[in-house]
C-alpha cells in the first residue's frame, strides 16, 4: 500500500467510527443475521435435513441490503453533507479516496459479517434440534458470508460514487440486490441466469463449495463498477 | 503564490468565469471581490481542483493543485463552512483531514485552540452556529500550517469579535510571508483587511490593483465649488471643457478640471470663490460602479451620477 492510500484509508476509517449513524448501520448486520437464524430455529420451519446455516445465512438478504446501503452512504452521504469537498481538497487524487472507501467498506463489513455469521452458528449450536436440522459446516459458510456482504458494501461504494444523492444511491443499491429476484422469474432462462449472478445468490449458495465461483463473479462486477465510478469521479465536478 | 491563467468555466452556455488571469503574491492579503454570482467561488473551486476548467489553468506553489504532494501543507482552504457532516464532532472532522495528509494527531487540538473551539471540540457539528462553523472551517484551513490560504467569504456569519479575530489572523499570516486570497462581496469588509484587490464582474477581471491605486485609477472624483455667482462660474468652467452639475445646497460639482485650474479660471474672470474642495469617490462607490459597469458590458456607457451620491472629502 502506498503512503497516499494508507493515509486515505486512515482518514476513511476515522469517518466511519466517528458518526453514530454509520456505527448503528454496521450494528444492524449482526442483529439481522443472528435474528434471522434464531427465527429459523424457533419457528421450526425447516424441512428435516436442511442446515441451520444454509437457511439462516441464505435468508440474510436484509443484512446484505444494509451492507449495500452502508457502502453507498460512505460516498453519497458525503455529497449530501458537502464533506466531499474538504475531502477532495485534502486528497485531490480522487482514485485514492474511492479506493480507500472501497477498502474500508469491504473490510469493516466483512469483519462485522464474520462475527454475525459466527453468532448465527453459535445460536444454531445452542438452540437447534441438531438431530433434525444440523448446524452445517463452518466452511465455506462463515468466510463466504463475510465476502458476500463485504463485496456488496464495495458495490455500494461504486453506486454511491455514480449516484451521488443519498436517497437515490441507497434505492439504486437496493434495486441491484432485489431487482433480479423480482424481475428474473419473468424472463425465463435469461432470468434464471440473472438470479444466479445476483449478489443475493451468493448467500443462497453458502452451504456448499459452489459459493466461491458465484462470489468471485459478484466481486468481479463490483470491482468493474468501482472502476467506472472512479473514472466518473475524476471527470465530474465535485 | 497562486497563478491563474485564462481560466474559463462554462455552465450550460453561461460563462461563469471568463478568461480570468491574475497572480496572487505572497506577503499580503489579496481581496477577491465581486458581487454574488460574479464567479469568485467557481474560480476558487477550480484553483482547488474541485471543478474542472473549461479552459485555462491555475497553479499553486508552481503546480496544478491536483499534483500537489502535500495538499493541506501547501494550501489551506475554506469554501462552504457548512460542508461538514452534522453528526461528526469538530475534533473528528479535523482528525480525518489530518490523517488524510499524514499530519500529527495532536494538530486538530492545536487548531481548535487557535479557533477558540476547544470547549466544543467534541460536540457534534450539527449544534454549531454559523459563526462556529466558520471558525471550524478556518481551523481546517490552518491544519497543515500552509503557506497559501484560500478563503471564500470567511467573515460570513461571524460576530464583531469573530470578524476582528479573522482580520488579525489573516493580517498576521500575511506578515509572515504567506499568500492569502480572501473573497468577499462587500468592499467594506476588504477596506480594513486587504492590501491588494482583484475585482471581478460577470466572470471577468475588472481590476487587479492596490487599495489606494484603485481610487487613484478608477475614482471619478469631482471638485465642489461654492460661489456667489454659480451661473457665471458654471459657464466659465464648462467652456473650458468641464462638466457641471448643480447640487441642492447651491454648490457646483465640477468634473474634468483640477481645483487649481478652476481657481485660475475664476481669478481670470474675477468670479469670487468661497469654497473649492476636491472630492473622491469612496472605495465602495468605485467598487459598485466598476462591478455594475462590467455587468452592463461597457464601462464607457456607465452613468457617473450614480456614483456621486457617496463621496469623501480628501
Amino acid at each position: 500500500m502506498t503512503a497516499g492510500l494508507r493515509r486515505a484509508v486512515a482518514a476513511e476509517w476515522v469517518k466511519v467510527y466517528s458518526v453514530r449513524s454509520a456505527v448503528a448501520t454496521l450494528a444492524m448486520v449482526p442483529l439481522l443475521t443472528v435474528g434471522i437464524a434464531v427465527l429459523v430455529i424457533v419457528t421450526g420451519s425447516l424441512p428435516p435435513g436442511e442446515t441451520i446455516l444454509a437457511a439462516g445465512l441464505g435468508n440474510a438478504v436484509p443484512a446484505q441490503l444494509v451492507a449495500g446501503a452502508f457502502g453507498a452512504m460512505l460516498v453519497a452521504g458525503e455529497y449530501g453533507s458537502g464533506t466531499i469537498r474538504p475531502t477532495l481538497a485534502a486528497v485531490p487524487r480522487r482514485y485514492l479516496v474511492l479506493t480507500a472507501k472501497a477498502l474500508v467498506a469491504f473490510l469493516t463489513v466483512a469483519v462485522v459479517a464474520l462475527v454475525a455469521a459466527g453468532g448465527a452458528y453459535l445460536s444454531g449450536v445452542l438452540m437447534a434440534d441438531t438431530a433434525r436440522n444440523p448446524v452445517g459446516g463452518v466452511l465455506p459458510a462463515l468466510p463466504g458470508f463475510a465476502v458476500a456482504l463485504g463485496t456488496v458494501a464495495m458495490l455500494g461504494v461504486a453506486v454511491g460514487g455514480l449516484v451521488r444523492h443519498p436517497g437515490a444511491a441507497v434505492t439504486a443499491v437496493t434495486a441491484i440486490l432485489l431487482g433480479p429476484l423480482l424481475i428474473g422469474p419473468l424472463l425465463g432462462d435469461a432470468g434464471s441466469g440473472l438470479i444466479d449472478a445476483s449478489p443475493t445468490a451468493g448467500l443462497q449458495k453458502l452451504a456448499d463449495s459452489g459459493a466461491w465461483p458465484t462470489l468471485a463473479l459478484i466481486t468481479g462486477y463490483s470491482l468493474a463498477l468501482l472502476a467506472v465510478a472512479t473514472v466518473a469521479l475524476h471527470r465530474r465536478d465535485a | 503564490m497562486i497563478e491563474v491563467r485564462q481560466l474559463t468555466k462554462v455552465y450550460g452556455g453561461r460563462r461563469a468565469v471568463d478568461d480570468l488571469t491574475f497572480t496572487v503574491q505572497p506577503g499580503r492579503v489579496t481581496g477577491f471581490l465581486g458581487r454574488n454570482g460574479a464567479g469568485k467561488s467557481t474560480t476558487m473551486r477550480m484553483i482547488l481542483g474541485l471543478d474542472r476548467p473549461t479552459g485555462g489553468q491555475s497553479r499553486v506553489a508552481g503546480r496544478p493543485y491536483t499534483r500537489l504532494n502535500n495538499p493541506l501543507g501547501t494550501v489551506g482552504s475554506l469554501l462552504e463552512a457548512r460542508a461538514v457532516h452534522g453528526g461528526r464532532s469538530a475534533y473528528h472532522h479535523l482528525l480525518f483531514l489530518a490523517r488524510s495528509n499524514g499530519l500529527s494527531r495532536r494538530r486538530p487540538a492545536e487548531v481548535l485552540e487557535m479557533a477558540g473551539l476547544s470547549d466544543v471540540a467534541h460536540r457534534r457539528v450539527r449544534t454549531f452556529s454559523l459563526g462556529m462553523h466558520q471558525r471550524l472551517g478556518l481551523a481546517a484551513a490552518l491544519l497543515g500550517d500552509p503557506p497559501i490560504l484560500i478563503l471564500d467569504e470567511p467573515v460570513n456569519g461571524l460576530d464583531t469579535d469573530g470578524i476582528r479575530w479573522i482580520r488579525a489572523l489573516v493580517t498576521g499570516l500575511a506578515a509572515q510571508g504567506r499568500t492569502i486570497l480572501l473573497s468577499s462581496h462587500l468592499m467594506t469588509e476588504m477596506e480594513q483587511t486587504a492590501d491588494h484587490l482583484i475585482v471581478i464582474a460577470g466572470g471577468r477581471l475588472v481590476a487587479d490593483t492596490g487599495m489606494r491605486a484603485l481610487i487613484a485609477e478608477h475614482s471619478r472624483g469631482h471638485v465642489r465649488a461654492r460661489s456667489p455667482h454659480p451661473d457665471r462660474l458654471a459657464a466659465t468652467v464648462e467652456s473650458a471643457g468641464a462638466a457641471v452639475v448643480p447640487a441642492a445646497d447651491g454648490t457646483l460639482r465640477i468634473t474634468g478640471l483640477s481645483p487649481a485650474t478652476i481657481g485660475d479660471l475664476a481669478a481670470e474672470h474675477t468670479i469670487p470663490l468661497y469654497e473649492l474642495t476636491p472630492c473622491d469617490e469612496t472605495l465602495e462607490a468605485v467598487y459598485t460602479r466598476l462591478t455594475s459597469d462590467a455587468a452592463a458590458g461597457d464601462p464607457a456607457t456607465a452613468d457617473p451620477r450614480q456614483a456621486v451620491s457617496a463621496e469623501v472629502v480628501r
